[in-house]
């Protein structure tokens, strides 16, 4: 035991005296990781995938100004520019446009529109949508839209109808207090949608936003390229001085675990300084407080801890894919393929939900899911025991296949 | 009372049988010279009487003790050096010895102020990294490191191998005392200067030892004539393998 607690002790210590060497790599490493990431968030979040609706509006002949004014004014408002951008144009070419597929749905604006709306008569403008085309992939578009017209017309129609009964009867003072009253109720009950739909968040990137879930991949890729770095520490011992640590009675899990803690111990307090240095930073400025609190959501002795595992298990995996050959050269290699491959297969780099289902089911077999997981959890500041209990199954399992390595090399 | 006993150790790496039946025995105090062609099985063997490496069949005992029944044994009875330093490079040599010194009965501070430590110039330089030190102390510190638990049988395996004439002439001088102490020493070399030390001279070949007694002598007294003696063994080796079947 004592010689065990020494040889850690040792490990440990060989790890911290290799740190400026290790902290260089690993910022050349950060580099590398930092343009992975974003060239991801580019790939998958681009403004190409999220261009707005080119919508013509058919406008009568001899619609007035004020027709045009209105829907120059919507089309200047932010949530509508994002999605909809309003084109005027000949009733010919606007079904031309949708044919060719560059126009994506035709309002046709009725004659007195405005005016319409105005004095209550509101003669619904007619929508056309495309069969196939990025407006009509889902009925359920359309669907929405003509319940939303219907709706609106309903309530229209009652509020008007409630109005005229006001007037005839003398309550012209009761008006705006049944006005309010049936806005409300049609609000809350016609218009709301969520009194027929459950309301249910659904993301690619699962419990974590986006920012986290990137953050978790950099923080995964990082640690196992680092690895590369630390490769000096993590690579198997000569069969000699294995020999002579069995002779001293140090058993071969004993020797591969001291090196594992060794790395993990030293990028764990390395972890630790910089969460210090941002948790005082962040005392000073707001502005980095607010970015700090999209990354995470606080971290505790709970985290910290879950943090070693995480990192511990990391350095595991590294170990064991180092200790596939007895060529640096080729390790190395192996390591950054394995690692891109299983990160991919995890869905770290491309969100699972854009993966086909096979790749879905193969990525609980990967040791990065389980790693990525413990992440996500000290990220989002949640406890899965089973992303815990994985990732000491994972740590177990590498520790096997390393002995096992060892065994067959000697 | 014999302190080894190695009786038909065979050992096969796939097909190629390596040792085929070696025994040999020594006595406390005496230093055991094994010489054979490279690649003949004297790391093999080596490695087999240090624990390194499990034999095919056979018995190895060490004052009368199995050390197949318990490894402990192997570290109680045994301080090996391979031809390859079994060191941790990025440690320093103090780091190194502490780890070799910890269940040690003897002082690490003591040996490195006037002990093997010092008799080899380790103190000078306890705080530098093993990466950075010569071939020459490195194997000093291997043997200090295989020494540090006073064990009763040294085994080299061809200690002075690319080192220089002040080393080889250090660590001989050191084996000297280290077997005037009532200690066995186990060594394979290829050269007479470094088995000079040699009581008795096993010759191994095709799996088997056969003791050299014409050379047990003369490596002693005369190292001309020893080293005509060998020339001979290898020459006589050598038409041997180049003799078809």
């Amino acid at each position: 035991m004592k010689k065990s607690l020494l040889l850690f002790y040792l490990r440990v210590k060989s790890a911290f005296l290799s740190l400026p060497k290790i902290l260089a790599a690993t910022a050349a490493f950060s580099i590398i990781v930092t343009l992975i990431g974003f060239a991801g968030t580019k790939l998958l979040y681009s403004d190409d995938g999220m261009q707005p609706m080119d919508v013509a509006l058919v406008l009568p002949d001899g619609s007035g100004m004020y027709t045009r004014a209105a829907f120059a004014f919507i089309n200047e408002i932010d949530t509508v520019k994002s999605h909809c951008s309003f084109r005027e144009m000949s009733e010919t070419d606007a079904f031309d446009g949708l044919k060719s597929g560059n126009i994506d749905a035709i309002i046709f604006v009725p004659d007195n529109f405005i005016e319409h709306i105005l004095n209550g008569t509101n003669t619904p403008a007619e929508v056309i949508l495309p069969k196939s085309g990025k407006t009509s992939s889902s009925p359920l578009f359309r669907e929405l839209i003509n319940a939303g017209v219907g709706d609106l017309a309903i309530a229209q129609a009652g509020i008007y109808a409630v109005d005229d009964v006001c007037v005839r009867h003398g309550l012209r003072s009761e008006i705006s207090k049944a006005e309010l009253y049936l806005n409300e109720k049609y609000l809350s009950y016609a218009l709301n949608r969520t009194v027929y739909f459950e309301k249910e968040t659904v993301t690619s990137t699962g419990s974590l936003t986006l920012v986290q879930f990137y953050i978790r991949t950099a923080i995964v890729l990082l640690l196992m390229f680092s690895s590369i770095s630390c490769m000096h520490l993590l690579f198997r011992e000569g069969r000699c001085l294995n020999a002579s640590f069995s002779r001293k009675g140090i058993s071969t899990p004993v020797v591969l675990l001291s090196k594992t803690i060794g790395v993990s111990v030293m990028f764990f307090a390395l972890s630790s300084v910089l969460i210090l240095f941002c948790a005082i930073i962040s005392g000073f400025s707001d502005r980095f407080t607010l970015i700090l609190q999209q990354v995470s959501s606080g971290l505790g002795i709970t985290e910290f801890i879950l943090m070693f595992v995480a990192i511990f298990t990391t350095f595991s995996v590294a170990q064991t894919i180092l200790g596939i050959s007895d060529n640096i050269s080729a390790d190395v290699v192996l390591l950054f393929l394995l690692t891109l491959i299983m990160m991919f297969l995890s869905g770290a780099l491309i969100p699972s939900a854009f993966l086909p289902s096979v790749i879905q089911k193969i990525s609980i077999f990967m040791p990065t899911t389980w790693i990525l997981n413990l992440w996500g959890n000290i990220l989002s500041g949640t406890f899965d025991a089973v992303n815990v209990i994985a990732n000491i199954a994972v740590c177990c399992v590498c520790t096997a296949l390393q002995a096992l390595l060892v065994k067959i090399n000697s | 009372m014999n302190i080894i006993e190695v009786t038909d150790i065979k050992k096969s790496y796939r097909r190629k049988k390596v040792l085929t039946g070696a025994s040999f025995h020594a006595t406390p105090g005496e230093c055991i010279g094994i010489v054979g062609a490279n690649g003949c099985g004297k790391s093999t063997l080596l490695n087999i009487l240090s624990g390194s490496l499990k034999a095919d069949s056979g018995q190895i005992l060490y004052s009368g003790k199995n050390p197949l029944k318990s490894h402990r044994i192997f570290s109680e009875y045994i301080g090996f050096v391979p031809q390859e330093n079994p060191l941790m490079n990025h440690l320093s040599v103090y780091d190194n010895l502490r780890l070799w010194y910890c269940d040690s009965k003897r002082s690490l501070e003591d040996d490195l102020n006037s002990g093997i430590l010092a008799h080899f110039g380790l103190s000078a330089y306890r705080d530098y990294d093993v990466a950075t030190l010569s071939g020459g102390m490195k194997k000093r510190l291997s043997i200090a490191c295989a020494l540090a638990k006073e064990p009763p049988i040294l085994i080299l395996d061809e200690p002075g191998a690319s080192l220089d004439i002040v080393c080889k002439e250090d660590i001989k001088n050191y084996l000297a005392s280290y077997q005037a102490q009532g200690n066995t020493t186990i060594i394979t070399s290829h050269e007479t200067g470094e088995l000079s030390l040699c009581d008795r001279m096993y010759l191994l070949q095709n799996g088997v030892l056969t003791e050299l007694y014409e050379l047990a002598k003369p490596i002693r007294q005369d190292s001309a004539i020893a080293d005509i003696l060998l020339n001979r063994i290898y020459s006589s080796i050598a038409a041997a393998e180049s003799r078809p079947d």
